[in-house]
This record gives structure tokens, C-alpha cells and sequence, in this order.
């Protein structure tokens, strides 16, 4: 009989010598097939002069060109609305997400076949099985179910897996903390932003969360769910384990999970997906243990292929043994670390959003907070950082603040950090992706 | 003269692995029958994919359709 721990135990545990096969083979397939159905990719390789025949080994994956964003989306604006990647006509798929279309841009726009959700479900499947979702389970879902794909595809594994499946759809937070309480909710899955939110409102309620059924929270859409201090937090206010997930509607599923054993990082998803890291200038591969951009080969999306897709996601690849599991497949170590266009440059230093946010976490007195960059008359970069305190802190605030600007000071080479209290409830809540960096530096 | 059946990387499959494979190939194309109604049509297609995902899952095949 097989090892229930693992969803997929022939490939999860697999030779490394077995999955660098598998791989192989199967990109050989998928570049076959995008060249055969898609315009996009079938020009962007005849471009580069590259084709099946020239993948002979894994390497030989670097002799294909990177797919950017960019020209997707140029793509997209060229052939409204979904350009030239579909390798099917739109009336073979049964369903249309699109990205969030912040910051100005255009949102990307995606289809999918009834097969590619299958897959989209199954890669969410080895993620809730190796965190120890099972049919016993009731999985509450903390998400609006509307054009943003987040947990959708996690919605159908719950529904594959055999679990009893709860959808909150347009609840308020305040309706859905009593539901799932009520409901006896084993498995909750938010942005981690979203469920400190529903922790909170719980205790505003008076609902014993550490007391309830509640014994694991998934939660994906942020970086954050692997910062160890709001893992701790979370862990804390719902007396829950936590698993980080990550993924991306470019893919329309997870690409990597965090498994049962909790190994600081989360699990890539190697029979489904290859994933290199990259320096980002260069496009060379880095090492082990070097930060690098994620470029994704993906599968499974039989309508849009992706391969070798520039993510700007950054991430550390270490190697599977760090985790005992069992598993052979690599970990991001901290999952997403960061994006290649979130760093900020303020006076010559490198500032990440996310590494703010890890020391302003260690702060349990602070509820919410917001980064803003802005330029001074003398044209000179700064940063302030506004906390929000949670309701009915007595405690030292301006103390707290010089501690939090101190903290951050010593992580950022010195690099004065503003630090200012906001008013409560000021500040931005958000139910999907958080985005807490304001750029005011060249705003007139 | 009996084809024995191997996976992605060439090896042979067990016996479980051979009927769903074979299952899955069956499937695949009665559902592309002509006058299926479409209650019958639909339901394999859907069946189709997720033996498909099986198959895929355990390397026996890897295809787009």
C-alpha cells in the first residue's frame, strides 16, 4: 500500500536522477505542443532558431527564450484580449480569470480548458494533502470568489480530496469568523493580511479561535506567510499550524507548498513544474542558496503555455533534505522573498517591502502598517514607515516606535527609517493581496 | 502479439497502471463518438480529464487535448 502522507508518493519521493527525466520529457512535449498550437511561442522560437530536437538534456532548457510578461501583454493589447498563446479557440475553455490590473497596468487575461482545471486542482491537491487536509476535514475558504483566481483552484482540490468544503463567497468578517466557529471549521485558508483580520475580529466578538476546531491555516496571495514572525503571529492568534502556498494566475495554480513538516520554506512542485533561478541581470543560472528571479516552465496549462516565464518573484532554492519529509523535491527557503521591481533604492541602499514588513511583525502591538517612499524639497529620498497600534494599546508608543525605527536602521545598513504613528483604523485592510508600499517620489 | 505498456521514461508499468492507462485511451475516444447524446458526451469528456490527471500524475502519459 502506498505512503498516505504523500498525494503523489511516485514522483514526491522520486530519484532526483527519475524527475530530472520526467521533466525532460515533458518539456520536450509542451514545447512541441506550443509550437504546434500557439503563434506566440511558435514565432518566439522560431526567432531564437530553437526548437524540440535541440532539447537533448535538461540544460538545453536554457537554449529556449524567456517568456515575459511584457511581451504577453503585448501580445494582448496587439490581439484583444488574449493574444496570440492561446493554443485553442476561446470556445474550448470553460473559464476566465484576469489579474488585479493595479499600479495603471492592464490585467492579464486568462483561459482555461476543462482539463487545465484538473490540473489547476491537483497541483492545490499535493499542497492541502502534504499539509494533512483529508476527508474529515472542513475547509473554510475566507475568500470573495469573484474574477481573481486565488483560491478557486483550492476550492476544487478540497471538493477532489473528499473534504466538506465551506465557501464564504460575499460574507462580511464579521459573518464569516462566527461561521466558521459555528461551523466547526477544521481548515482555514486567507491571505495571511486576511486572517490577522479575521483573528481580530474574533476577539472583538469574544470567539475563542485558539479554542476552536480550527488546527491548520493555509494561506497564499503574500510573501508574508513565510516571514517566521506573522507565522508566529498567526499560529498564535489561531492556535493553528500555518502553511505558506504560493502561486500565480500566469500559472493559475500553486507552484509550491508548504508540507506537514514545516521546514521554513515550501516544497516546488517538480513533476509538474521546472523551476531556475536566475540572476536577473545576467539570466545565469545561480546556485543553491543564492537569491535569484523564479523563471517557471509550467506542465499543465494546456491553453496557454508557459515556459521559462520571468516571474521577478525572488526566491533562495536549497536543496530537499533540508526538510525530513521525505520528499525530493527542492524548497524555496522563506518562500517568495521578494519581487526583482519591489526594491526600492532610498539613499543608496537597497530597501524590500518584505523585509520591512519581517521586523515590523515582530511587533504584536502593531496591528497594520504602510511603507511610503517620498521625496523631500532638497530632492532627497526618504522612507517612513506609518504603524497603526492595536486598539487599546497603553503601552509606550513613542518608545515602541524609536524600537521599531531602531530595529529597522540596524537592518538596512544604517539607512534612516521614518517610523510614524497612524491614526486607528487609518490605514488600509485588505481581503485579497495586501499592498502596503506607497511611491510618492515622483509625484509633483 | 500482447504491447506491453511502458511510462514516460520507457520503464514498464504494473498492472494498475496498465488498465488505467487503457482506461483512460477508451474514454478519450468514445468520448469523440458521433451522435453521443449530450449528457453521455459531456460526462466522459469530463471523466477523460481527470483520468488524464491520473495518468499524468504517475508519468504514464503527458498530453494536451
Amino acid at each position: 500500500m502506498s505512503d498516505r502522507r504523500y498525494w503523489n508518493p511516485k514522483w514526491e519521493c522520486a530519484p532526483k536522477a527519475d524527475l530530472r527525466a520526467l521533466q525532460l520529457e515533458k518539456l520536450r512535449r509542451s514545447v512541441a505542443w506550443a509550437c504546434a498550437k500557439s503563434p506566440f511561442h511558435r514565432r518566439l522560437y522560431e526567432a531564437a532558431g530553437v526548437g524540440v530536437d535541440d532539447l537533448k538534456t535538461l540544460d538545453d532548457i536554457r537554449r529556449l527564450p524567456f517568456m515575459t510578461r511584457e511581451d504577453w501583454m503585448a501580445s494582448q493589447a496587439e490581439k484583444p484580449f488574449f493574444g496570440e498563446v492561446l493554443t485553442a479557440p476561446r470556445e474550448r475553455a470553460i473559464r476566465y480569470h484576469l489579474t488585479s490590473g493595479t499600479s495603471g497596468r492592464q490585467p492579464l487575461r486568462v483561459l482555461d480548458s476543462g482539463k487545465d482545471w484538473q490540473w489547476i486542482s491537483e497541483c492545490w491537491a499535493y499542497g492541502f494533502w502534504g499539509f494533512g487536509v483529508r476527508p474529515e476535514d472542513t475547509v473554510f475558504f475566507a475568500f470573495s470568489y469573484g474574477s481573481f483566481i486565488g483560491f478557486w483552484g483550492a476550492h476544487y482540490c478540497c471538493e477532489k480530496i473528499g473534504a466538506l468544503t465551506i465557501p464564504s463567497g460575499n460574507m462580511t468578517t464579521e459573518n464569516r469568523v462566527r461561521q466558521l466557529v459555528e461551523m466547526e471549521a477544521t481548515t482555514v485558508c486567507a491571505t495571511p493580511t486576511y486572517a490577522i483580520r479575521l483573528a481580530l475580529e474574533a476577539e472583538r466578538q469574544g470567539l475563542d479561535l485558539p479554542g476552536s476546531a480550527v488546527d491548520k491555516l493555509i494561506v497564499s496571495g503574500e510573501p508574508a506567510g513565510s516571514i517566521p514572525a506573522m507565522k508566529r503571529l498567526l499560529e498564535e492568534k489561531w492556535g493553528a499550524k500555518c502553511a505558506d502556498t504560493a502561486g500565480m494566475t500566469e500559472l493559475g495554480t500553486i507552484m509550491m507548498f508548504e508540507c506537514a513538516e514545516q521546514p521554513g520554506g515550501a516544497h516546488i512542485i517538480e513533476d509538474h513544474f521546472i523551476e531556475e533561478v536566475i540572476d536577473p541581470e545576467t539570466g545565469e543560472p545561480v546556485p543553491y542558496g543564492e537569491m535569484g528571479e523564479r523563471v517557471v516552465t509550467s506542465f499543465g496549462r494546456g491553453m496557454i503555455p508557459v515556459i521559462r516565464y520571468r516571474t521577478k518573484d525572488l526566491v533562495v532554492k536549497v536543496p530537499h533534505d533540508r526538510c525530513a519529509c521525505g520528499r525530493t523535491f527542492d524548497i524555496y527557503d522563506g518562500g517568495i522573498q521578494g519581487r526583482v521591481d519591489d526594491m526600492l533604492l532610498i539613499r543608496g541602499t537597497n530597501v524590500y517591502p518584505r523585509a520591512v514588513e519581517a521586523i515590523v511583525r515582530e511587533y504584536k502591538e502593531v496591528d497594520e502598517f504602510q511603507i511610503v517612499a517620498w521625496r523631500r524639497e532638497d530632492a532627497i529620498d526618504e522612507l517612513t514607515v506609518k504603524v497603526e497600534f492595536v486598539a487599546g494599546f497603553g503601552g509606550d508608543r513613542a518608545g515602541t516606535m524609536e524600537t521599531i525605527a531602531a530595529d529597522l536602521k540596524r537592518n538596512h545598513e544604517g539607512l534612516r527609517i521614518n517610523v510614524e504613528e497612524a491614526p486607528e483604523g487609518s490605514l488600509p485592510r485588505f481581503e485579497l493581496k495586501a499592498k502596503r508600499l506607497v511611491d510618492r517620489r515622483n509625484q509633483g | 502479439m500482447s504491447h506491453q505498456p511502458t511510462d514516460l521514461l520507457g520503464r514498464p508499468v504494473d498492472a494498475n497502471e496498465a488498465e488505467l492507462l487503457e482506461l483512460y485511451r477508451r474514454i478519450k475516444a468514445l468520448a469523440t463518438e458521433e451522435d453521443l447524446a449530450p449528457c453521455v458526451e459531456k460526462n466522459l469528456r469530463f471523466a477523460a480529464c481527470a483520468l488524464a490527471q491520473a495518468a499524468t500524475d504517475l508519468g504514464l502519459e503527458f498530453e494536451h487535448f
